[in-house]
Protein backbone atom coordinates (compact mmCIF):
# COMPACT_ATOMS: atom_id res chain seq x y z
CA UNK A 1 0.00 0.00 0.00
CA UNK A 2 1.48 3.30 -0.96
CA UNK A 3 0.05 6.74 -0.05
CA UNK A 4 1.58 9.85 -2.00
CA UNK A 5 0.84 12.63 -0.16
CA UNK A 6 2.76 16.29 -1.48
CA UNK A 7 6.26 15.36 -1.64
CA UNK A 8 5.92 12.30 0.73
CA UNK A 9 5.14 8.61 -0.73
CA UNK A 10 4.34 6.67 2.61
CA UNK A 11 4.25 3.01 2.28
CA UNK A 12 2.89 0.30 4.06
CA UNK A 13 4.08 -3.19 4.24
CA UNK A 14 1.91 -5.72 6.07
CA UNK A 15 2.87 -9.63 6.73
CA UNK A 16 -1.21 -10.59 7.89
CA UNK A 17 -1.89 -13.04 5.22
CA UNK A 18 -4.59 -15.02 5.19
CA UNK A 19 -3.23 -17.62 7.17
CA UNK A 20 -3.00 -15.46 10.04
CA UNK A 21 -6.15 -13.08 10.00
CA UNK A 22 -8.41 -14.55 12.34
CA UNK A 23 -11.31 -13.95 10.07
CA UNK A 24 -9.96 -15.27 7.07
CA UNK A 25 -11.10 -12.07 4.96
CA UNK A 26 -9.99 -11.10 1.63
CA UNK A 27 -6.70 -9.23 2.14
CA UNK A 28 -7.89 -6.31 0.28
CA UNK A 29 -10.47 -5.85 2.87
CA UNK A 30 -7.60 -4.50 5.05
CA UNK A 31 -6.28 -1.88 2.35
CA UNK A 32 -8.74 0.35 4.73
CA UNK A 33 -7.12 -0.18 7.80
CA UNK A 34 -3.61 0.13 6.12
CA UNK A 35 -4.91 3.51 4.44
CA UNK A 36 -5.82 4.90 7.69
CA UNK A 37 -2.25 3.86 9.56
CA UNK A 38 -0.21 5.79 6.84
CA UNK A 39 -3.07 8.62 6.74
CA UNK A 40 -2.14 9.00 10.83
CA UNK A 41 1.82 8.58 10.34
CA UNK A 42 1.08 11.38 7.57
CA UNK A 43 -0.70 13.59 9.93
CA UNK A 44 2.04 12.38 12.85
CA UNK A 45 4.81 14.12 10.63
CA UNK A 46 2.81 16.85 9.32
CA UNK A 47 1.87 17.32 13.56
CA UNK A 48 5.92 17.89 13.93
CA UNK A 49 6.36 20.06 10.65
CA UNK A 50 3.65 21.85 9.31
CA UNK A 51 2.31 21.57 5.80
CA UNK A 52 4.30 24.69 4.51
CA UNK A 53 7.28 23.45 5.74
CA UNK A 54 7.39 20.03 4.27
CA UNK A 55 6.62 21.19 0.92
CA UNK A 56 9.26 23.91 1.06
CA UNK A 57 11.63 20.86 2.03
CA UNK A 58 11.17 19.28 -0.81
CA UNK A 59 10.75 21.89 -3.09
CA UNK A 60 14.32 22.46 -3.51
CA UNK A 61 15.17 19.47 -2.95
CA UNK A 62 13.18 16.19 -4.41
CA UNK A 63 15.73 13.64 -2.84
CA UNK A 64 15.65 15.69 0.67
CA UNK A 65 16.18 13.61 3.53
CA UNK A 66 13.51 14.12 6.23
CA UNK A 67 14.79 12.95 8.96
CA UNK A 68 16.83 16.12 9.45
CA UNK A 69 14.00 17.91 10.58
CA UNK A 70 12.07 15.65 12.52
CA UNK A 71 14.65 15.75 15.01
CA UNK A 72 14.29 13.56 17.72
CA UNK A 73 10.38 12.97 17.04
CA UNK A 74 11.15 9.65 15.92
CA UNK A 75 10.05 8.58 18.99
CA UNK A 76 6.57 9.62 18.44
CA UNK A 77 6.42 7.71 15.16
CA UNK A 78 7.92 4.98 16.69
CA UNK A 79 5.20 5.12 19.37
CA UNK A 80 2.52 5.49 17.11
CA UNK A 81 3.19 2.56 14.99
CA UNK A 82 3.90 0.40 17.65
CA UNK A 83 0.10 1.53 19.08
CA UNK A 84 -0.85 0.32 15.56
CA UNK A 85 0.86 -3.05 15.36
CA UNK A 86 -1.00 -3.51 18.82
CA UNK A 87 -4.13 -2.77 17.48
CA UNK A 88 -5.00 -0.17 19.69
CA UNK A 89 -8.91 0.40 19.31
CA UNK A 90 -8.77 3.99 19.41
CA UNK A 91 -6.51 4.21 16.39
CA UNK A 92 -8.44 1.23 14.55
CA UNK A 93 -11.77 3.24 15.17
CA UNK A 94 -10.21 6.97 14.66
CA UNK A 95 -12.03 8.08 17.91
CA UNK A 96 -11.28 8.89 21.32
CA UNK A 97 -11.60 6.96 24.19
CA UNK A 98 -13.27 8.84 26.98
CA UNK A 99 -13.47 8.27 30.75
CA UNK A 100 -16.60 7.11 32.25
CA UNK A 101 -17.55 9.44 35.18
CA UNK A 102 -20.55 10.64 36.95
CA UNK A 103 -21.94 13.46 35.53
CA UNK A 104 -21.48 15.59 38.27
CA UNK A 105 -17.61 14.34 38.30
CA UNK A 106 -17.30 15.71 35.26
CA UNK A 107 -19.06 18.95 35.56
CA UNK A 108 -16.64 19.77 38.11
CA UNK A 109 -13.48 19.11 36.24
CA UNK A 110 -14.88 21.35 33.87
CA UNK A 111 -15.51 23.96 35.75
CA UNK A 112 -12.12 23.78 37.31
CA UNK A 113 -10.72 24.36 33.55
CA UNK A 114 -13.04 26.81 32.67
CA UNK A 115 -12.40 28.77 36.66
CA UNK A 116 -8.57 28.32 35.75
CA UNK A 117 -9.26 29.59 31.50
CA UNK A 118 -6.96 32.48 30.39
CA UNK A 119 -7.26 34.15 27.25
CA UNK A 120 -4.61 32.68 25.39
CA UNK A 121 -5.76 29.10 26.16
CA UNK A 122 -7.57 27.66 22.57
CA UNK A 123 -8.05 24.12 23.79
CA UNK A 124 -7.62 23.30 27.93
CA UNK A 125 -8.46 19.32 28.89
CA UNK A 126 -7.71 16.31 31.16
CA UNK A 127 -6.59 13.17 30.17
CA UNK A 128 -6.16 9.96 32.16
CA UNK A 129 -4.38 7.11 30.71
CA UNK A 130 -5.31 8.50 27.02
CA UNK A 131 -8.95 8.63 28.08
CA UNK A 132 -10.36 12.15 27.72
CA UNK A 133 -12.21 13.31 30.90
CA UNK A 134 -12.72 16.87 29.86
CA UNK A 135 -12.16 19.40 27.31
CA UNK A 136 -13.34 23.16 26.78
CA UNK A 137 -13.24 24.69 23.78
CA UNK A 138 -13.91 28.20 22.26
CA UNK A 139 -17.60 28.33 21.12
CA UNK A 140 -16.51 29.19 17.28
CA UNK A 141 -14.24 25.96 16.95
CA UNK A 142 -14.95 22.24 17.14
CA UNK A 143 -13.58 19.49 18.93
CA UNK A 144 -13.06 17.62 15.34
CA UNK A 145 -12.50 20.36 12.88
CA UNK A 146 -14.20 18.99 9.36
CA UNK A 147 -11.53 17.56 7.26
CA UNK A 148 -11.17 16.18 3.50
CA UNK A 149 -13.98 13.86 3.09
CA UNK A 150 -11.73 10.28 4.15
CA UNK A 151 -11.17 11.79 7.65
CA UNK A 152 -14.43 13.23 8.12
CA UNK A 153 -15.31 10.29 10.79
CA UNK A 154 -11.64 10.31 12.62
CA UNK A 155 -10.72 12.58 15.33
CA UNK A 156 -6.70 12.03 14.24
CA UNK A 157 -5.43 15.42 15.82
CA UNK A 158 -6.66 14.74 19.47
CA UNK A 159 -5.49 10.76 18.68
CA UNK A 160 -2.28 12.26 17.76
CA UNK A 161 -2.16 14.24 20.95
CA UNK A 162 -3.11 10.92 23.15
CA UNK A 163 -0.54 9.42 21.78
CA UNK A 164 2.33 11.37 22.12
CA UNK A 165 1.28 12.14 25.70
CA UNK A 166 0.47 8.44 27.02
CA UNK A 167 2.34 5.65 24.12
CA UNK A 168 5.56 7.15 25.04
CA UNK A 169 7.47 8.19 28.64
CA UNK A 170 8.56 11.92 27.67
CA UNK A 171 5.86 13.51 29.28
CA UNK A 172 4.85 11.10 32.12
CA UNK A 173 7.58 12.68 34.54
CA UNK A 174 5.85 15.23 36.35
CA UNK A 175 7.76 17.54 34.67
CA UNK A 176 6.25 20.83 32.63
CA UNK A 177 6.34 20.82 28.46
CA UNK A 178 5.73 23.71 26.10
CA UNK A 179 6.42 22.33 22.33
CA UNK A 180 5.12 23.57 19.23
CA UNK A 181 2.48 21.18 17.88
CA UNK A 182 0.44 21.47 13.96
CA UNK A 183 -2.81 19.94 14.76
CA UNK A 184 -2.71 19.05 10.73
CA UNK A 185 -7.06 18.77 10.71
CA UNK A 186 -7.21 21.96 12.82
CA UNK A 187 -4.69 23.89 10.69
CA UNK A 188 -1.79 22.13 8.70
CA UNK A 189 -0.41 25.25 7.97
CA UNK A 190 0.47 26.68 11.24
CA UNK A 191 1.54 25.87 14.19
CA UNK A 192 0.15 25.79 18.19
CA UNK A 193 1.70 25.37 21.29
CA UNK A 194 0.99 22.87 24.22
CA UNK A 195 1.51 22.98 27.66
CA UNK A 196 1.75 19.13 28.95
CA UNK A 197 1.86 17.94 32.60
CA UNK A 198 1.62 14.72 33.41
CA UNK A 199 1.84 12.58 37.13
CA UNK A 200 0.80 9.07 37.55
CA UNK A 201 -1.16 9.02 34.43
CA UNK A 202 -3.31 12.20 34.56
CA UNK A 203 -2.68 15.04 32.13
CA UNK A 204 -3.28 18.24 32.10
CA UNK A 205 -2.93 19.60 28.14
CA UNK A 206 -3.51 22.77 27.62
CA UNK A 207 -3.19 24.44 24.00
CA UNK A 208 -2.10 28.04 23.22
CA UNK A 209 -1.73 29.73 19.85
CA UNK A 210 0.55 32.25 21.71
CA UNK A 211 4.25 30.67 21.54
CA UNK A 212 4.49 32.90 24.09
CA UNK A 213 2.20 31.82 26.44
CA UNK A 214 3.80 28.97 28.57
CA UNK A 215 3.79 31.28 32.09
CA UNK A 216 -0.02 31.69 31.50
CA UNK A 217 -0.31 28.42 30.93
CA UNK A 218 1.15 27.29 33.71
CA UNK A 219 -0.62 29.35 36.15
CA UNK A 220 -3.91 28.21 34.40
CA UNK A 221 -2.81 24.53 35.47
CA UNK A 222 -1.69 25.32 39.29
CA UNK A 223 -5.01 27.03 39.49
CA UNK A 224 -7.26 23.70 37.69
CA UNK A 225 -5.08 21.70 40.35
CA UNK A 226 -5.57 23.61 42.96
CA UNK A 227 -9.39 23.64 42.57
CA UNK A 228 -9.75 19.89 41.47
CA UNK A 229 -7.29 19.33 44.64
CA UNK A 230 -9.41 21.17 47.20
CA UNK A 231 -12.52 19.73 46.06
CA UNK A 232 -10.98 16.05 46.15
CA UNK A 233 -11.84 15.20 42.42
CA UNK A 234 -8.36 14.95 41.49
CA UNK A 235 -7.63 12.41 43.90
CA UNK A 236 -11.08 10.67 42.48
CA UNK A 237 -9.34 10.50 39.28
CA UNK A 238 -5.85 9.31 40.20
CA UNK A 239 -7.79 6.37 42.17
CA UNK A 240 -9.98 5.35 39.02
CA UNK A 241 -7.00 5.40 36.96
CA UNK A 242 -5.16 3.40 39.04
CA UNK A 243 -8.31 1.01 39.26
CA UNK A 244 -7.79 1.20 35.31
CA UNK A 245 -11.32 0.80 32.74
CA UNK A 246 -14.60 -0.26 34.34
CA UNK A 247 -15.03 -4.01 34.60
CA UNK A 248 -17.03 -6.53 32.58
CA UNK A 249 -18.01 -9.38 34.47
CA UNK A 250 -17.83 -12.99 32.29
CA UNK A 251 -20.41 -14.88 33.43
CA UNK A 252 -21.67 -18.02 31.85
CA UNK A 253 -24.28 -18.74 29.01
CA UNK A 254 -25.84 -21.48 31.23
CA UNK A 255 -27.50 -18.84 33.81
CA UNK A 256 -29.68 -17.14 30.75
CA UNK A 257 -30.53 -21.22 29.67
CA UNK A 258 -28.96 -20.18 26.49
CA UNK A 259 -27.52 -22.57 24.07
CA UNK A 260 -24.19 -22.59 22.35
CA UNK A 261 -24.07 -24.51 19.10
CA UNK B 1 -16.92 6.98 41.13
CA UNK B 2 -18.36 4.64 38.68
CA UNK B 3 -15.31 3.46 37.01
CA UNK B 4 -15.93 0.04 38.78
CA UNK B 5 -19.54 -0.70 37.66
CA UNK B 6 -19.99 -4.59 36.73
CA UNK B 7 -21.79 -4.89 33.11
CA UNK B 8 -23.41 -7.86 34.42
CA UNK B 9 -25.69 -5.22 36.44
CA UNK B 10 -26.56 -4.48 32.78
CA UNK B 11 -27.39 -8.17 31.74
CA UNK B 12 -25.28 -8.80 29.04
CA UNK B 13 -24.76 -12.41 30.58
CA UNK B 14 -21.52 -13.65 28.06
CA UNK B 15 -20.44 -11.09 26.78
CA UNK B 16 -16.42 -11.14 26.69
CA UNK B 17 -15.95 -7.41 25.43
CA UNK B 18 -17.48 -4.89 23.22
CA UNK B 19 -16.84 -1.41 22.02
CA UNK B 20 -19.32 1.08 21.19
CA UNK B 21 -18.24 3.18 18.89
CA UNK B 22 -20.43 6.60 19.11
CA UNK B 23 -20.19 7.76 14.80
CA UNK B 24 -21.59 11.34 15.86
CA UNK B 25 -19.53 12.29 18.60
CA UNK B 26 -16.46 10.43 17.36
CA UNK B 27 -15.62 8.73 20.46
CA UNK B 28 -15.71 5.25 21.75
CA UNK B 29 -16.68 3.38 25.26
CA UNK B 30 -14.99 -0.48 26.16
CA UNK B 31 -14.59 -1.82 29.40
CA UNK B 32 -11.50 -3.74 31.17
CA UNK B 33 -9.67 -5.88 28.40
CA UNK B 34 -9.61 -10.22 29.40
CA UNK B 35 -7.15 -10.24 32.16
CA UNK B 36 -5.44 -12.87 30.47
CA UNK B 37 -3.03 -11.28 27.71
CA UNK B 38 -3.01 -14.04 24.86
CA UNK B 39 -6.94 -13.61 24.83
CA UNK B 40 -6.96 -10.08 25.34
CA UNK B 41 -4.58 -9.81 22.03
CA UNK B 42 -6.83 -12.05 20.32
CA UNK B 43 -9.94 -9.76 20.94
CA UNK B 44 -8.09 -7.20 19.68
CA UNK B 45 -6.92 -8.67 16.25
CA UNK B 46 -10.63 -9.77 16.75
CA UNK B 47 -11.40 -6.32 16.62
CA UNK B 48 -9.45 -4.97 13.28
CA UNK B 49 -10.69 -7.74 11.21
CA UNK B 50 -14.24 -7.20 12.13
CA UNK B 51 -13.46 -3.62 11.35
CA UNK B 52 -11.78 -4.34 7.87
CA UNK B 53 -15.07 -6.25 7.09
CA UNK B 54 -17.10 -3.67 7.93
CA UNK B 55 -15.43 -0.95 6.20
CA UNK B 56 -14.54 -2.41 3.25
CA UNK B 57 -15.35 -0.16 -0.09
CA UNK B 58 -16.87 -3.23 -1.76
CA UNK B 59 -19.77 -3.72 0.47
CA UNK B 60 -21.88 -1.93 2.89
CA UNK B 61 -22.31 -4.56 5.73
CA UNK B 62 -24.81 -3.69 8.43
CA UNK B 63 -24.81 -6.79 10.69
CA UNK B 64 -21.99 -9.14 10.40
CA UNK B 65 -21.61 -12.33 12.55
CA UNK B 66 -18.33 -14.28 13.41
CA UNK B 67 -18.03 -17.54 14.56
CA UNK B 68 -14.96 -19.55 15.72
CA UNK B 69 -14.46 -22.28 17.59
CA UNK B 70 -12.03 -19.47 20.32
CA UNK B 71 -14.27 -16.41 19.58
CA UNK B 72 -17.37 -15.23 17.75
CA UNK B 73 -18.48 -11.96 16.82
CA UNK B 74 -21.14 -9.61 16.30
CA UNK B 75 -20.50 -6.16 14.66
CA UNK B 76 -24.01 -3.57 14.48
CA UNK B 77 -23.57 -0.59 12.16
CA UNK B 78 -26.58 1.08 13.29
CA UNK B 79 -27.69 4.67 13.45
CA UNK B 80 -25.27 7.10 15.03
CA UNK B 81 -23.30 3.99 16.05
CA UNK B 82 -21.05 1.01 15.50
CA UNK B 83 -21.18 -1.86 18.47
CA UNK B 84 -18.89 -4.44 18.09
CA UNK B 85 -19.19 -7.38 20.77
CA UNK B 86 -17.39 -10.59 21.13
CA UNK B 87 -17.48 -13.93 23.46
CA UNK B 88 -16.32 -17.23 23.90
CA UNK B 89 -16.50 -20.13 21.92
CA UNK B 90 -18.72 -20.74 18.94
CA UNK B 91 -22.04 -18.45 19.79
CA UNK B 92 -24.93 -18.16 17.54
CA UNK B 93 -26.20 -14.97 16.26
CA UNK B 94 -29.59 -14.79 17.83
CA UNK B 95 -27.83 -15.16 20.79
CA UNK B 96 -25.09 -11.96 20.38
CA UNK B 97 -27.63 -10.41 18.66
CA UNK B 98 -29.52 -9.98 22.06
CA UNK B 99 -25.90 -9.10 23.82
CA UNK B 100 -25.29 -6.54 21.40
CA UNK B 101 -29.10 -4.85 21.97
CA UNK B 102 -28.43 -5.16 25.55
CA UNK B 103 -24.91 -3.19 25.54
CA UNK B 104 -26.89 -0.29 22.85
CA UNK B 105 -29.58 0.05 25.32
CA UNK B 106 -26.72 0.16 28.26
CA UNK B 107 -24.60 2.80 26.43
CA UNK B 108 -27.84 4.32 25.62
CA UNK B 109 -28.70 4.81 29.85
CA UNK B 110 -25.14 5.72 30.30
CA UNK B 111 -24.55 8.58 27.75
CA UNK B 112 -23.72 11.42 29.72
CA UNK B 113 -21.26 9.59 31.71
CA UNK B 114 -19.22 7.35 28.63
CA UNK B 115 -19.09 10.42 26.09
CA UNK B 116 -18.39 14.08 26.15
CA UNK B 117 -20.65 16.14 24.12
CA UNK B 118 -18.69 18.33 22.27
CA UNK B 119 -16.72 19.55 24.85
CA UNK B 120 -17.63 22.56 27.05
CA UNK B 121 -17.45 26.02 25.53
CA UNK B 122 -16.42 29.34 26.30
Amino acid sequence: MVLKEGPLYLVAISSLGESESQVGMMNDMSDAQLRIQLDFLYAQILSTLTLSSLNRAFSSRANYDLRHLLGGTEIFLDALADTMIKNDPGMLLGALEVAKLRKSTREKVNNALLNARHEDLLYGMIVAEGRLVSVIRPRRHSLHPPGIPRSAETNIDMQLLFSMVFNSTSFQNGNEHWLPLCLPKFNAKGFLYAYIWAEDGVAVILISADKNAFFNMREAKEKVLDELTRNGIWEKISSSVRRGRYLMCISTFFDSGAEIS
Amino acid sequence: MTLGLRLADVGVPGILHFIYKSRVQIQFTMPALPPNEHQARRVLALYRDLHAVVHSRKTHIKIFHYMSRRLSALVWVGTGFDCYAITEGRVGRGILARGARAIVRWVRAEEARVFVSGGVVF
